[in-house]
């Protein structure tokens, strides 16, 4: 009674609108009565106008079951009625216009054929048919597509040349249930599930409407509309020579639509504990096909319904089982990719006022897993390895790789797994693997019988799933050597060879790869060589362009710092942390000259990469080569006779890379002499790193000329100071009195200025005194003494 | 001395007289398509007559200077021809012609050097049309300001000089001053295109039909090339258009299939080769050889009345496409794969809806050449690529080329016997179109990009550019494209408009800067109208004794030096608000 008296009264609740007259005061009961039931046999024809008495049929009564009342004709045309209403005025914007139009019309201007329309604004003004189209989908959803088609018509009247039919595409179902919750209560009725896709068929055409051709007398019969989950149906007798005779398909009036299937599985975590997950098929149609890939993590809204398959009742064992599935109307990715694709203007216009910033690279190093205190080496080559150079084809054919490859070697502790996580999460298109938990099969590529085909197809692996991306490898050192060896071929020539059951193919994996990895007896002992530390051997390290070596040192200003972040960044990042009106606590360093930099925000960080990968190709210029082929040079000489890194031909093309990605931070189209130097400088510390610690010093100092100019005198000195400090205090603790030892707190440690002077001149630098003024060097707790020429560091 | 259009041939019989003595100089420009028609139709006369010639490609007027003190001083009757170049300075001094040599001068440069229109000047004969309209010529500067004998109506002086006071002579000679003064002071405005006047001495002589009626294509393409360039009203325009579509339907061969039999007896229909036809065109930019999508995005019609720098302009066109029922694939193919239905289509319902998304006026009415069935191009296509080739810079890195060079690549491609060169002028066309719209678009986008400086507006590729485009612009006509198309977006979007001037990069001297400007309103041939950055820049680069250069045959270019393109920019904007004084007390 309740839901007549609202679905009569519609007149009160619109503000401003005429009540119908039905309901005015003083007019005879029988009257009211007569004019409303001729009212509702014009509605009932269809022939009610728009603005007339808003009389709606009474259509939530009904003694049979839904599915049936639908199939009414007089209910039908009040649903559609209903719903062209609620498209036309059903959803007002913020600007007064009608949403719904909006909608329509942007998707005309992409010449798109879904059309969303969100449950949530349909259950608020059209409550009642909410509720069938949630408990009778498919019948409510192919009369939701005939009126969406008349409303498109209506605002382009030309539409259907591009599209012939439109879908209704129902989002924002409020219900969402597990995949391993559903259960026969939910048959045939819209539900929402999420998961991860597994697998996915190819696309093949359905069948949508058959025209059959009798093969007597060449007469056409149909068209026939295919029932979905029913078999096929066929015409028994042909109506002209009525002869039971056989049919043929005619092909030229037979409508089709696609039709892929996916495998469905849920998502890891939301398994209960001990459980493994379980999976459903979907089907998706149209234009769903090809929305998702295996690997996405994607929501379907759809309808769950059964099919009867032979192969499960071959005995007859009571009554037939079916096997269930989920015919989708609805796909959503989760975790949306910042492709450059969908950049707007504002975006490109904020990454080229990005770039011009002269700064732009120290920028970009400095927002690089913000958490993560110090590494500025492998941040910057993480930097350099997600910009990736340029990829070039020699002669049309020949492929040289632009991606540039990284491998993080180091102590426990230090971090290395983090970057790992946060290159997960920045880059556009990343994979992480473990060494133990990846196989070669599971690297590359695997082949396996497609069940609705059954024929064998290829499926892609970790590398392949990377193509165009990051792949990311943990625990490097700890996969089998077998398996090892098939990374060699993806990275070099940046493609994937298989031939092995009668497929024999070559797959693209042109991805750059991010392995972390620990030393024999998981810490480096810098006294040894090199290869004697790795379990790695030469062929697969140079494949990387870039090795970091990763020291635990202890050193005393670096540890207070880092303990000082720590602690300051578990504090504020703890859940209940309110700011601190009175002290806010500072950033614990004011570093260096960092305090004018600024890190960028990640999400702009994602869209310059993604821009940068797609607009920028530096080109090299003629006259910085010789400088390369000279450090080469050099580089050589020295790699014969040190342990360390072997260094191949392969180096000079990272070199050539990295200066290309460096180039690329900046947007610029010209590879400059700053991007060469810092280039080399790169790769120079990555050799250097791998030499034992007794020849390092030696080499620095061979090849200062290379790698001390692009970091300013202060950073450098700073460095050298701190040697410097460390040496000392070692050696002061080596000849100590035990009585200092007690005197822990305010304990300082003097360096001889002329010390720190000499090594200066080393590279050239002849004035200190800015140094000693400059607020790194307060701010690491020095001070310097002119009269007893010496500089004093006090730890607290 | 001035020639008008009746007497336009015998100034050719003249000049194939003289020739047959001792050869025609003929000294060419190089700066527009124009120039290259009317030299074309010019060596098939003379072909035609036997005449010999030698032909001189030139690029400014410091060259003409050089060339000029070459002509050997022999003594004899010499005929030299100059074609769009000469006409907007005294050629008598420039060329330093001696006795004997008679210039002949075809330009479409205005104002004429009132000295080359003297009537006693009998060495130089300036071509001039009467059809351009009532145009005053003021008595040039001479001493007893005696001889008049323009096309003024004014009476003469003759008769009058006699009986007159000082005073009087001391007035009409400050008001033919100030005549004169006005008349310069216009800026320079453009008159009948010389390749049309070429095709006029063509028609004269009834050389208009030879090699299957080029000439007639010629004259086509230079008043197209006009029109696209922005140097031609619409009513001009439409009225050359008549005159010329009365010619090519006069045509013997216009639509008539020739019929021929083969060996086996079957009767086949073929059209002959190189028809022309006259029908309505899209204001598309090259649409045929584009992508309708792309042609329409980037046309310079269509950019600025949608703003499709803009993702709403994009949204916009789109919404367009979907009003006429044109998938957005389709759109995005060669429109010459583009099926016949979808085309018609296409041209009925953007009747109907263009006028709503802005886009009335559409069409335009031009000419198409065919070939056969293999080549069917219309006339602004050949205009956009023969452009193209005159500016020479094409992807392959090859020797430097002069301007010369390119000329002559230009004139080959012309006579379309040779598809390739067109073509690979045709694709660099649309490269530079599409850097074109970048550029624009990122001006237009943020509006620190444009500055404004007194009643200019200013536009520096050099410091807002980027720089893969940047060198695409180095040639006055490619930096002019972007500022009419900056200029023309600027008047959908703002209120006032105001002249624009544009600076790109210089192709000759890496330390000068190439400059153009465009005037507030569109640059027509009505009395008012005139470029006056003619005179802004040469005075502002006098005013700042900037190093400079202006010579060349397009008066409102200018190249400076780049350190001094500052102050330059504030001298301009000076001189601009003195001469709006000027006029404002003019007109009170």
């Amino acid at each position: 009674m309740e839901q007549r008296d609202i679905y009569e009264d519609r007149g009160g609740r619109r503000a401003g609108r005429v009540r119908p007259r039905a309901l005015e005061e003083g007019e005879d009961e029988w009257l009211r009565q007569a004019r409303r039931r001729r009212a509702a046999d014009r509605a009932a024809d269809g022939d009610m106008e728009d603005d007339d008495e808003e009389f709606d049929v009474n259509i939530d009564v009904y003694d049979c079951p839904l599915r049936e009342w639908i199939t009414k004709d007089r209910t039908k045309v009040e649903i559609r009625k209903r719903l062209s209403r609620f498209l036309r005025k059903g959803q007002v914007d913020e600007a007064g216009r009608s949403l719904y139009h909006k909608k329509i019309r942007e998707m005309c201007n992409n010449n798109l054929q879904s059309l969303e329309i969100s449950y949530m604004h349909l259950a608020k003004s059209e409550s009642l048919i909410a509720v069938w189209v949630a408990d009778a989908p498919k019948d409510m959803l192919d009369l939701f597509d005939e009126v969406a088609l008349t409303e498109v018509l209506k605002l382009y009247p030309s539409y259907g040349d591009i599209h012939p039919d439109v879908f209704v595409r129902i989002v924002d179902l409020p219900v969402e249930d597990a995949i391993r919750d559903i259960r026969q209560s939910h048959l045939n009725s819209l539900i929402r599930v999420s998961g991860v896709v597994t697998r996915r068929t190819g696309v093949f055409p359905q069948l949508k409407n058959v025209t059959y051709t009798c093969m007597v007398c060449s007469y056409n019969v149909g068209p026939i509309f295919q029932n979905s989950s029913r078999e096929e149906e066929r015409p028994n007798a042909c109506p002209e020579c009525h002869q039971k005779g056989r049919w043929q398909i005619n092909s030229a009036k037979t409508v089709y639509r696609n039709y892929q299937k996916l495998t469905l599985q849920e998502s890891p975590g939301s398994v209960p504990a001990g459980r493994i997950p379980r999976s459903k098929e979907v089907i998706v149609l149209n234009d769903l096909i090809d929305m998702a890939k295996p690997g996405d993590e994607i929501e379907v809204t759809g309808v769950y319904t059964n099919n009867f398959e032979a192969s499960l009742n071959t005995r007859q064992q009571g009554f037939p089982v079916f096997t269930t599935y989920i015919e989708a109307n609805y796909v959503k990715r989760k975790g949306d990719l910042y492709s450059s694709g969908n950049l707007t203007d504002e975006d490109r216009e904020d990454i080229r006022k990005l770039s011009r910033d002269p700064k732009i690279v120290r920028r970009i190093m400095k927002s690089i897993a913000p958490s993560i205190h110090g590494h500025e080496d492998i941040k910057m080559g993480i930097a350099f390895a997600l910009f990736g150079g340029q990829e070039k084809f020699v002669k049309g054919k020949t492929r040289l790789r632009g991606d540039i490859n990284m491998l993080l070697l180091g102590d426990p502790g230090v971090a290395k797994s983090q970057f790992l996580k946060y290159t997960q999460a920045t880059a556009g298109r990343a994979v992480y693997t473990t060494g133990k938990g990846a196989s070669a099969v599971g690297l590359t590529a695997a082949v396996h019988k497609d069940p609705v085909t059954r024929e064998f197809v290829l499926e892609g692996g970790a590398l392949v799933l990377a193509d165009r991306g990051v792949c990311l490898i943990d625990e490097f050192d700890k996969m089998n050597e077998q398996d090892r060896v098939s990374i060699h071929e993806a990275m070099e020539q940046q493609s994937i060879s298989i031939s092995k059951a009668g497929i024999v193919t070559s797959l693209q994996a042109r991805c750059s790869v991010i392995a972390a990895a620990n030393p024999i007896g998981g810490r480096y002992d810098s006294s040894k060589t090199f290869s004697d530390n790795v379990e790695l051997t030469d062929p697969i390290l140079s494949r990387f362009d870039i090795l970091c070596v990763v020291r635990d040192v202890i050193d005393p200003v670096l540890d207070e710092r880092l303990a000082k972040f720590v602690v300051h960044s578990h504090v504020k990042c703890h859940p209940r942390f309110e700011d601190d009106p009175e002290a806010p606590l500072q950033n614990p360093f004011g570093e260096n000259d960092d305090d004018d930099i600024e890190p960028i925000d990640q999400k702009l960080l994602r869209k310059y990469i993604s821009y940068a990968k797609k607009e920028c190709r530096p080109k090299l210029n003629q006259q910085d080569l010789p400088k390369i082929q000279r450090v080469y040079a050099e580089l050589r000489k020295e790699s014969v006779t040190r342990e360390g890194m072997p260094v191949a031909v392969r180096h000079i093309e990272s070199i050539i890379r990295m200066s290309e990605a460096r180039a690329a931070m900046r947007l610029s189209q010209q590879v400059s002499a700053d991007d060469i130097d810092a280039a080399i400088g790169c790769m120079l510390q990555s050799f250097i790193g791998t030499q034992k610690q007794s020849v390092q010093k030696t080499l620095q100092k061979k090849f200062a000329r290379y790698t001390h100019f692009h970091r300013d005198y202060d950073a450098l000195l700073l460095e050298i100071l701190r040697g410097l400090l460390r040496e000392t205090m070692r050696w002061e603790n080596v000849g100590a009195k035990p009585n200092s030892q007690a005197d822990t707190a305010g304990q300082t440690t003097t360096v001889r200025c002329r010390d720190l002077e000499s090594k200066a001149r080393a590279y050239g630098i002849e004035d200190l005194a800015p140094f000693y003024g400059s607020s790194a060097f307060r701010n690491s707790h020095f001070s310097y003494d002119a009269a007893r020429q010496c500089i004093v560091h006090t730890s607290d | 001395m001035l020639v008008g259009a009746n007497n336009f041939h015998f100034a050719y019989s003249t000049i194939r007289d003289e020739g047959a003595n001792c050869p025609v100089l003929v000294y060419v420009s190089t700066a527009d398509v124009d120039a290259l028609c009317a030299f074309r139709t010019l060596k098939l006369m003379l072909r035609s007559d036997n005449v010999a010639y030698s032909v001189f490609p030139v690029s400014g007027y410091g060259e003409l200077q050089r060339l000029g003190e070459e002509i050997p001083d022999d003594g004899q009757q010499r005929a030299i021809v100059l074609i769009n170049c000469g006409g907007t300075e005294d050629v008598k001094t420039v060329m330093g012609l001696r006795e004997g040599a008679r210039a002949y001068v075809f330009d479409s440069h205005r104002p004429l050097d009132l000295e080359n229109t003297r009537a006693d000047n009998q060495d130089v004969l300036v071509m001039r049309d009467d059809k351009e309209g009532e145009e005053s010529f003021p008595e040039p500067d001479s001493e007893d300001d005696s001889d008049s004998d323009d096309d003024d109506d004014e009476d003469d002086d003759a008769g009058a000089k006699g009986g007159e006071s000082p005073r009087t002579r001391r007035l009409r000679k400050a008001e033919k001053q100030r005549e004169r003064a006005a008349y310069y002071a216009r800026g320079s405005f453009y008159g009948r295109s010389s390749g049309m006047v070429m095709y006029d001495i063509a028609y004269r002589m009834s050389k208009d039909r030879l090699e299957n009626y080029l000439p007639l294509w010629l004259a086509v393409l230079s008043m197209t090339d006009q029109y696209l360039h922005q140097r031609l009203s619409h009513e001009m325009y439409t009225s050359c258009v008549m005159e010329l579509a009365t010619r090519v339907s006069a045509m013997s061969n216009a639509d008539m299939p020739t019929t021929r039999s083969l060996e086996d007896g079957t009767i086949v229909k073929a059209f002959d080769e190189r028809r022309l036809q006259y029908n309505e065109e899209f204001r598309f930019m090259l649409l045929r050889h584009w992508t309708l999508y792309e042609s329409m995005l980037h046309s310079n019609y269509v950019a600025t009345q949608l703003q499709t720098w803009t993702e709403r302009g994009r949204a916009n066109l789109n919404s367009l496409f979907a009003h006429v029922g044109i998938p957005l694939d389709v759109a995005k193919q060669k429109y010459s794969h583009m099926s016949p239905a979808q085309v018609k289509q296409f041209e009925e319902r953007l009747d109907e809806y263009g006028a709503s998304h802005g886009l009335d006026n559409v069409k335009f009415w031009s000419f198409q050449y065919s070939h056969g069935y293999a080549l069917r191009v219309c006339a602004a296509d050949v205009v956009y690529g023969a452009t193209a080739l005159l500016e020479g810079m094409l992807d392959r890195e090859e020797e430097d080329r002069t301007p010369a060079d390119n000329f002559w690549r230009a004139s080959q491609a012309l006579s379309l016997g040779n598809w390739d060169e067109m073509e690979a002028g045709i694709s660099h066309a649309i490269r530079l179109q599409q850097a074109v719209m970048r550029q624009g678009g990122i001006a237009l986008a943020s509006s620190a990009h444009i500055r404004t400086t007194g009643s200019l507006r200013c536009f520096s590729l050099l410091d807002h550019g980027s720089p893969a485009d940047v060198k695409l612009f180095m040639h006055p006509l490619s930096l002019l494209k972007l500022a009419l198309f900056v200029q023309d977006a600027l008047r959908v979007t703002k209120k006032r408009l105001r002249p624009l001037v544009c600076i790109g990069p210089s192709a000759e001297d890496e330390s000068l800067a190439l400059i153009v400007g465009v005037t507030a309103k569109p640059n027509t041939d009505d009395a008012a109208g005139g470029n006056f950055f003619t005179h802004s820049f040469k005075m502002a680069a006098e005013r700042i004794h900037a190093r400079f250069r202006h010579d060349s045959f397009e008066a409102s270019v200018i190249q400076v030096a780049r350190r001094d393109l500052g102050p330059f920019i504030e001298a301009l904007s000076d001189i601009d608000a003195e001469r709006l004084a000027r006029l404002r007390m003019a007109a009170a």
